[in-house]
């Protein structure tokens, strides 16, 4: 009895061992949840709540694209950016009474293309990642406003249905989310392409060598980055029911910080799908309280900046003993 | 060992002490227990193969690295946990192995470094200009103007700058890691000039070198190191070029291990006037089985020429004929080459051979990843499988294959890189430096392995910087000097002395 | 001799030469195009713009040059707007001394975090900065929430307004500032070492040079200039508010870039980066001579700073094709 204990003991020991970061996320994420609980009654209450996975959806989305591109080493700022020209990209069709799958598949197609050049800066034309997506995002941004200054409301069924409506008892979108995530999840996990992925992140000169095609690795990444980034804004679209051209304006920073907190290397080469959801759903809690304790729209670009070097600082501080251990 | 420090201690006054210092990085001693006296006036000559620690040695005494243990006295005094402006600042200036050179700066900035002259706060490029030109003409670059950038200069003279910016620092112990490397004769005669003039003054210099004319040249004292313990020291008028030898290498040199005559197969690659901006109308082919051993000194182009012929690096003209008449123009890429059967281990194992933080398994499995996948899904089961095979069969030492390559020591290491190219089943191997860094038990391990391609009909390019290596190994040496071929050998048609000659430009007396 | 030494200038100011010919087209062109661009009017409103933004640069170019990056400076520059407003808004005797001292002040703070952050934590630049950029941003919001304030204070109105010899003096408060800046890189020890970090850390750590106290007085640098140019912003504009500068983050790094500073580091000047900053101000000008929307002068602003990185790119056939 006591040795199959003593067993299980040093299974569960190396378990945590091997997933420090996702298990202390994990508990950071519960007393959040505790403390987001005492804080206030309406935390558990199940708008709050349905509003917390309304937003852990399309951030999740958003974020599991993210962790492609920086599993791979690189960066992308520009997500929120193009979730804002989607989001306008729907209200213009709206407004113009294209069908739904039109209105959706060119969405999706614009974030495909966006994301596309993100990757011809990086991966063809050597930009580092972090300047050539803030160049790209300051574009994007002017195109969102360019394409109406002004807010555009959106009604059309199938959006509704995206928006509103459930599906066994689990509403649209977050199956939407479900779908994604497993694929991105899977592939990135078991597939040849999610292999290449990893270890273009770890090492891309020994990768090259070894004959990856890293720069063919990199403009895939950075297209379903961009891809996930558009979905997200057609969910954003269809859960408001308008588009307005500042759509994810002072969110920059939440992708790139929820992947940092769930366990991605800056360095790149390391990182899980799991990891990154929990990172997802700490960010948008700590959102959420933040917005219980009517704390101002500011404390949450606070809260982004502060979450992103608190959290590295303990990973260099954790690496760092790990070192010496 | 005593009566030679008992001797020196009469002598001359000792300017430097290091006892009994040790060193470990992941996987790999470094050194053990290494001591090392230096006296006024003196120069060391610290001899040893790569990996024998002399340079992690001397980084110790730089203040880059930080011993585990053991002490150094400098004048008489501990010092303890300095960093190198430190060290700069006590005396102690390093001329490093890597050019540490600042490519968008002056040739003075780089001469004077940390150490601009001033008036008031303010430098003074007047006094500057005067300062660098004198440094320059101690190093015979006087004509040179001292606000020419340094990264448009040749290696060389790259070199000699490193070497004027220790002189004028006022330095007590000027220390050398292998400062001949890239220079011609008349240079070395410079540099042995200015070392004299150093120690006559009172300097005293560590010398790092393959060289043993050198040793023998300019040296008082040589120090051996082999895996990184003390060998022995001796007073140079004491000792012969073939004590040190047998010191460095720790026993003759295996003759068995040459690879017993083979007959060759078909050409398996053809390089055609290949050239670059550097490398001139370079021709050679290659047999199935055998090994074609480059060689050259630093910067000669072995490294580049490799890299061309696997498409790394691109080049101008000329053709490459892969196994199977694939052409390969300037457009070959690393993929491309691997699908046609060349397999490329790099020089740098760490920087371009392996993903240090990923697994064994990871690393086996790297360049033949598209063999494991079975329905567009990896099998972990397939691939586990293998790994755990090549772990078997090169008697790699790993405690697991999920264990991170960044643990393992350098010939452990390196037999995971074997293991990632032989899983690519290639007809062609390129390998650069094999064996560096690498203990002597599992160099020859390497070298059984290397036999074994071979054996069964892959052809082998070769580029070590160690000669005796290159000559061991090779049914065939191509010697190249700045870039150009100088000379082929056949094994058993040449001296050292013929290699030697060629690779400093055959001209050059 | 003289040719050669000719020669060896053309060479190693290659970039420098390039951005000012391309400054004097664009000049010459819209002097030709709008009737309205040499007015002294228009003119002066260029050089406003030119007077703060010419500060800011001149701090992201010494990190620049270090092979570093400094995005906050504009959230800095805002964090000093707000505090000093507030102070100014108190009236208390001296209290335009205070105000500019403190708006100094709060820059150098500023850097310093990131200074410290950067060269203790060892968080690339980059990240620290953006992460920093939303913190100093929003304690900016904080503070006041979205309020601005208007400053009417005479000390702040001659600067903002007066002139001197007929320049005004906001840009002879840059001029000084700047040549201060260049000089300190040209003639001392520290602007020689940024440079040596820049163009080889390892090696300029080897050869004695104290690396982390060189980067924390170069981000630091940085936010005081911050500080400073917001001192210039609120004179200038006559309010205090949080969002003073938001939007315009990337205007430095696009300045200096097409300056001719690598973002690798190690090369560079500052007159090319003060032309850098005067291609783009004018480059603006021209866009709202030209009637172009705001959004479209963004979506340009995005376009030449991806084109100048690109274009300052170089390819190196060693380089793999990663």
């Amino acid at each position: 009895m006591s040795t199959t204990n003593s067993k299980k003991n040093q299974n569960l020991k190396s378990f945590l061992l091997a997933n420090t970061s996702e298990v202390s996320i994990f508990i950071l994420l519960i007393i959040l949840i505790v403390v987001g609980s005492l804080i206030s009654p309406f935390f558990l209450n199940s708008n709050n709540l349905s509003g917390i996975s309304v937003k852990f959806s399309y951030y999740g989305i958003a974020a599991a694209g993210c962790m492609m591109v920086m599993i791979l080493g690189g960066i992308d700022i520009s997500q929120m950016c193009v979730l804002g020209v989607t989001v306008m990209l729907c209200g213009v069709m709206d407004r113009a009474e294209f069908c739904a799958a039109a209105m959706i598949g060119l969405s999706l197609l614009f974030g495909i293309a966006a994301g596309f050049i993100n990757g011809i800066l990086v991966a063809k034309l050597k930009v580092m990642p972090m300047i050539a997506t803030i160049g790209t995002s300051f574009a994007w941004r002017a195109v969102a406003y360019l394409v109406s200054p002004t807010p555009i409301s959106i009604s059309n069924d199938f959006m509704d249905v995206i928006g509103y409506e459930k599906l066994l008892g689990i509403p649209v979108l977050l199956w939407i989310f479900f779908v994604v995530i497993v694929v991105i999840g899977f592939v990135s996990a078991f597939t040849p392409f999610g292999r290449k992925v990893h270890v273009a992140g770890s090492n891309a000169s020994t990768s090259y060598l070894s004959g990856i095609n890293v720069v063919r690795t990199k403009m895939i990444a950075y297209t379903i980055s961009g891809f996930t980034a558009a979905l997200a804004g057609i969910i954003w679209a269809a859960q408001l029911s308008s588009a307005y051209p500042n759509a994810g304006v002072g969110y920059d920073l939440l992708p790139i910080a929820s992947c940092v907190i769930g366990g991605v290397a800056l360095e790149g080469g390391k990182g899980s799908l799991v990891g990154v959801l929990i990172g997802v759903l700490v960010m948008v809690v700590l959102q959420n309280i933040m917005t219980l304790l009517s704390l101002g729209q500011y404390y949450q670009l606070l809260c982004q900046g502060v979450v992103l070097i608190l959290s590295l600082a303990l990973r260099g501080a954790i690496n760092k003993r790990k070192q010496r251990a | 060992m005593s009566i030679i420090e008992s001797e020196t201690k009469d002598m001359q006054e000792i300017i430097l002490e290091m006892k009994n210092i040790s060193k470990a990085f992941p996987g790999v001693q470094a050194l053990n227990n290494v001591s090392l006296t230096l006296g006024k006036g003196e120069v060391l000559a610290l001899i040893g193969e790569n990996g024998a620690g002399k340079s992690t040695l001397m980084k110790i005494l730089s203040g880059a690295y930080r011993q585990d243990s053991g002490e150094i006295f400098f004048k008489g005094e501990p010092l303890k946990d300095y960093s190198p402006a430190q060290a700069i600042a006590k005396g102690i200036s390093i001329i490093y192995q890597e050019l540490n050179d600042l490519p968008e700066l002056t040739i003075a900035s780089n001469i004077f470094t940390g150490n601009l002259p001033r008036k008031g706060p303010f430098i003074d490029y007047k006094q500057l200009k005067l300062d660098s030109i004198e440094a320059q003409k101690l190093v015979g670059l006087g004509d040179l103007h001292p606000f020419e950038r340094v990264g448009e200069l040749k290696v060389a003279q790259k070199q000699l700058i490193e070497i004027a910016r220790s002189f004028v620092r006022d330095a007590d112990i000027i220390v050398m890691d292998e400062p001949t490397a890239t220079l011609t004769n008349t240079e070395i005669d410079v540099l042995y000039k200015i070392i004299r003039e150093f120690t006559a003054k009172g300097g005293s210099v560590i010398i790092i070198t393959h060289k043993l004319e050198e040793v023998f040249e300019i040296a008082n004292r040589a120090m051996v190191l082999r895996d990184g313990c003390n060998v022995g020291e001796w007073a140079i008028k004491d000792v012969t070029k073939d004590q040190l030898v047998q010191a460095m290498v720790g026993r003759e040199l295996n003759r068995d291990n040459a690879l017993a005559p083979r007959d060759f197969g078909q050409v398996a690659l053809k390089v055609e006037n290949l050239s670059t901006d550097f490398l001139k109308d370079i021709s050679f082919e290659l047999r199935e089985g055998e090994v074609l051993g480059l060689y050259g000194l630093v910067g000669s182009g072995c490294d580049v020429l490799t890299r061309c012929v696997y498409g790394a690096e691109k080049f101008d003209t000329g053709t490459v004929t892969l196994p199977g008449g694939c052409v390969g123009l300037s457009k070959v890429t690393p993929g491309k080459s691997l699908e046609a059967g060349v397999a490329f281990v790099p020089s740098e194992r760490k920087m371009e051979g392996l993903l240090l933080d990923q697994s064994v398994r990871i690393n086996t499995t790297l360049s033949s990843i598209k063999d494991f996948v079975k329905n567009f899904v990896i099998s972990f089961s397939k691939e586990r499988e293998n790994a755990q095979q090549w772990v078997e069969t090169l008697a790699t030492k790993t405690p697991t294959i999920e264990t991170e390559v960044n643990s393992l020591s350098g010939g452990n290491q390196q037999k995971v890189v074997f293991a990632k190219v032989m899983n690519t089943n290639p007809k062609v191997l390129i390998l650069n430096e094999p064996t560096r860094g690498i203990d002597v038990g599992a160099k020859a391990e390497i070298y059984h392995i290397i036999e074994d391609f071979c054996k069964k009909g892959v052809a082998i390019l070769l580029v070590s910087s160690e000669m005796p290596e290159t000559m061991l190994l090779s049914d065939r040496i191509i010697t190249l000097c700045d870039g150009a071929v100088t000379g082929e050998f056949v094994r058993g048609q040449y001296t050292q002395y013929d290699i030697l000659h060629a690779v400093i430009g055959g001209d050059e007396k | 001799m003289k040719n050669a030494d000719l020669k060896r200038f053309a060479k190693q100011n290659k970039s420098e030469i390039g951005v000012f010919a391309l400054l004097v087209i664009l000049f010459v062109g819209t002097a030709l195009a709008s009737d309205i661009f040499l007015t002294y009017q228009n003119i002066s409103s260029i050089c406003s713009g030119l007077s703060y933004y010419g500060i800011i640069v001149a701090g992201a170019g010494i990190v620049m040059i270090m092979g570093g990056l400094d995005l906050s400076q504009m959230s800095a520059m805002a964090m000093g707007v707000v505090l000093g407003g507030q102070v100014l808004l108190t009236e208390i005797p001296g209290a335009p001394v205070y105000a500019i001292l403190l708006q100094i002040a709060v820059g150098t703070v500023c850097g310093l975090i990131n200074g410290l952050i950067i060269s203790y934590v060892k968080i690339p630049p980059m990240i620290t900065t953006i992460g920093t950029q939303y913190i100093y941003r929003a304690i900016a919001f904080i503070v006041v929430g979205s309020q601005s304030f208007w400053i009417d204070n005479k000390v702040y109105k001659t600067m903002g307004f007066g002139s001197f010899l007929g320049i005004p003096i906001l840009l002879w408060i840059m001029l000084v500032t700047f040549i201060i800046v260049a000089l300190i890189m040209r003639y001392t020890q520290f602007g020689q070492n940024v440079y040596a970090i820049g163009s080889n850390e390892q090696a300029a750590k080897l050869s004695g040079i104290n690396i982390i106290k060189t980067k924390i007085t170069a981000y630091t640098l940085s936010g005081s200039l911050a500080g400073l140019a917001g001192v210039l912003w609120m004179a200038q504009l006559s309010a205090s508010k949080p969002s003073a500068g938001q939007g315009q983050e990337m205007l430095p790094l696009a300045a200096v870039v097409i300056g001719g500073v690598a973002l690798t580091g190690g090369k560079g000047k500052h007159i090319g980066i003060m032309f850098g900053i005067m291609l783009l101000m004018l480059l603006a000008n021209t866009m709202t001579l030209m009637h172009l929307n705001t959004y479209l002068q963004q979506l340009c602003q995005g376009l030449i700073l991806i084109i100048a990185v690109v274009a300052g790119i170089k390819k190196d056939r060693r380089q793999l094709d990663i």
